[in-house]
């Protein structure tokens, strides 16, 4: 069973590459606009703060602006990833492989989360380099990441379930996964007893976000984090969105075979 | 669980509807078919009669409103899973297929996904290629192939798990005669040499008549006729030739228009020179009707034929008319 699903993971891999291989400007150009952004955000900081914009406080706003860019990539990829087979009519040949549906997509959910933790990683490298910053590594950091996106994919989950059945769902992907940045404390911190404060404690990046500044800016031990509440909240966020997303994919996936609607776009 | 069947159909349908959240119409009314080992059912009838929709029930992506569908004796609702591990699919429509890979990393990609062992997928996948004559062109991205190729490699694609049931939805649909020619004998080899039963449907009625053993008419969701080509021919020309007069000049389209309020089921090919009428089914008493009605309209008529009809006019016959068996 394990080595079947490793060889759909390969399989799932292997067409991300070829995928890769065929739109080879879109990783440079994605890559790009996202290193420059952050610039151009942070010298926007840099301005707001009239010069009192500390390195700390760059390498915070760098670690939120990752964590969100990974989770923009994989809630983008996964929905598009979608709506692209259903549209080509290759959705209903992986229906029709004679594996759980669901199985592919943590298949697929994998990869993606492979590919854009690799970019991810080139934007930080460069951006550390570039800004001079200094981030700590404590263990654990890679686990609290992981979590963080696992929400995440929930919430994708839940936009392909719906989309399966309500076909006009995938558009509103954008615009959740922008909103994000900025409702989440990616690049500044939210205020506490704000309202936005108490609804971004319900979306799934806040927690994680903030856990990962206090490891990577601080250097906060993982022993240290898991005594925080806050990382069982995250924990709490993660099993909640995981699971709706789950359902509701599920439900998706019923009510579009009895709508007759899995190749409809 | 696998039911054991009472004989050895690949498929089975049993009092299958199908009714669609918020439709008015029921898209499958009621049908019951089987389809055997080796066996190539042509699946005909007018657009939106429920072909599509019967394919897609068969293949578990449409759940059936009421009724049992089996595949192998696997039931398609309770396990799907299972029972679509004996089927392979090309649907009308759709790509099928991922345009950015060349063939064989298509073939490769769905091979994986349907669990071939990695050790014998290259040599099926050679196999196959080889089968569908994309041998030569199995590095080329399939965007860049022609319609043809495209549905050979769907046709491949489908059957990399060596199913036994494969369900071809219009394969030959926009296909040019050659093409669609190499496609009937591919399809052909499957079934005789493989023993394959392969369900088609189709607009050609000539790929029916020719590749068929049996042919099931579906109209407005309901079972026309269910029997083998030739006994359907047989039955239909028992009591009903078709009648050609060629009539000199071109008919005027208002004439033509009475003629068949007239009598039902005449057709009529106008030309520059002549006019061809063909009625598949009157008896030799109307047929003399219509002569006289000819002659009384000072019409000059050439040439009058009679011959058994063609799978085309029985169709259209039955369609129009909605008879049940």
């Amino acid at each position: 069973m394990i080595a079947f699903f490793l060889q759909i993971v390969g399989a799932e891999a292997w067409r991300e590459l070829r995928r890769m291989r065929a739109y080879p400007f879109d990783f440079l150009a994605d890559q790009t606009l996202f290193l420059i952004g952050f610039l151009l955000l942070s010298g926007l900081f840099q301005v707001v703060a009239e010069g009192d914009y500390t390195k700390e406080a760059q390498l915070a706003s760098l670690v939120g602006f990752l964590t969100w860019r990974a989770a923009d990539g994989c809630l983008l990829r996964t929905v598009n990833g979608l709506t692209d087979d259903a549209q080509w009519g290759t959705l209903e040949q992986v229906w029709l492989s004679g594996l759980l549906p669901r199985l592919i997509f943590i298949a697929r959910s994998i990869v993606i989360f492979i590919s854009y933790v690799i970019r991810v990683l080139i934007i930080a490298v460069i951006l550390i380099i570039l800004l001079g910053l200094s981030p700590h590594y404590p263990f654990g950091v890679a686990l609290v990441f992981f979590f963080t996106q696992i929400g995440v994919f929930g919430v994708a989950y839940m936009i392909v379930g719906f989309h399966l059945v309500y076909k006009s769902v995938a558009a509103m992907t954008m615009a959740f996964s922008t909103a994000l940045l900025f409702v989440t404390g990616a690049l500044a911190p939210l205020s506490e007893g704000t309202i936005l404060y108490s609804v971004s404690r319900f979306l799934p990046l806040a927690a994680g976000i903030s856990l990962l500044q206090e490891m990577i800016v601080f250097g906060t031990s993982f022993e240290k984090i898991v005594e925080d509440p806050n990382f069982y909240w995250l924990l709490a966020t993660t099993f909640a969105y995981g699971i709706a997303g789950w359902v509701v994919m599920g439900w998706g996936q019923r009510i579009a075979r009895r709508h007759g609607s899995l190749a409809h776009y | 669980m696998r039911t054991k069947s009472e004989d050895n159909a690949f498929v089975r349908l049993a009092n299958v509807t199908k009714t669609y959240p918020g439709a008015k119409k029921t898209a499958v009314d009621n049908l019951s078919l089987a389809l055997q080992p080796g066996e190539i059912l042509a699946l005909l009838g007018p657009n939106g009669a429920g072909k599509t929709t019967t394919v897609k029930m068969i293949a578990g992506l449409v759940l059936p409103s009421s009724g049992n569908i089996q595949v192998r004796g696997f039931d398609m609702v309770q396990d799907r899973t299972k029972g679509v591990r004996q089927l392979g699919a090309v649907l009308e429509g759709a790509r099928n297929l991922y345009w950015r890979l060349s063939a064989r990393e298509n073939l490769l990609y769905f091979g994986s996904l349907r669990l071939v062992p990695r050790r014998d997928l290259n040599q099926r996948i050679d196999e196959l290629l080889k089968l569908v004559d994309l041998s030569d062109h199995q590095h080329i991205e399939v965007r860049k192939y022609s319609r043809g190729m495209q549905q050979k490699l769907a046709i491949a694609a489908a059957m990399l798990h060596d199913p036994n049931v494969l369900l071809l939805d219009e394969p030959t649909l926009g296909l040019d005669v050659q093409a669609a020619r190499k496609l009937e004998e591919t399809i052909a080899i499957l079934a005789r040499e493989q023993g394959k039963g392969i369900l088609l449907t189709t607009h050609t009625m000539l790929l029916a008549e020719t590749l068929a053993d049996r042919v099931f008419i579906i109209h407005e969701g309901q079972e026309v006729a269910f029997a083998s080509t030739q006994e359907l021919l047989k039955k239909f020309n028992g009591n009903r030739e078709a009648t050609e007069i060629r009539v000199d000049g071109r008919m005027a389209e208002s004439t033509i228009d009475f003629l068949q309020q007239m009598f039902a089921g005449v057709s009529a090919a106008p030309n520059v020179e002549t006019t061809m009428l063909t009625w598949p089914e009157p008896k030799q008493s109307r047929v003399v009707d219509l002569l006289k009605y000819l002659d009384e309209q000072d019409e000059i008529i050439l040439e009058i034929n009679r011959r058994q009809a063609k799978l085309e006019e029985v169709f259209i016959s039955l369609t129009e008319r909605g008879e049940k068996k």
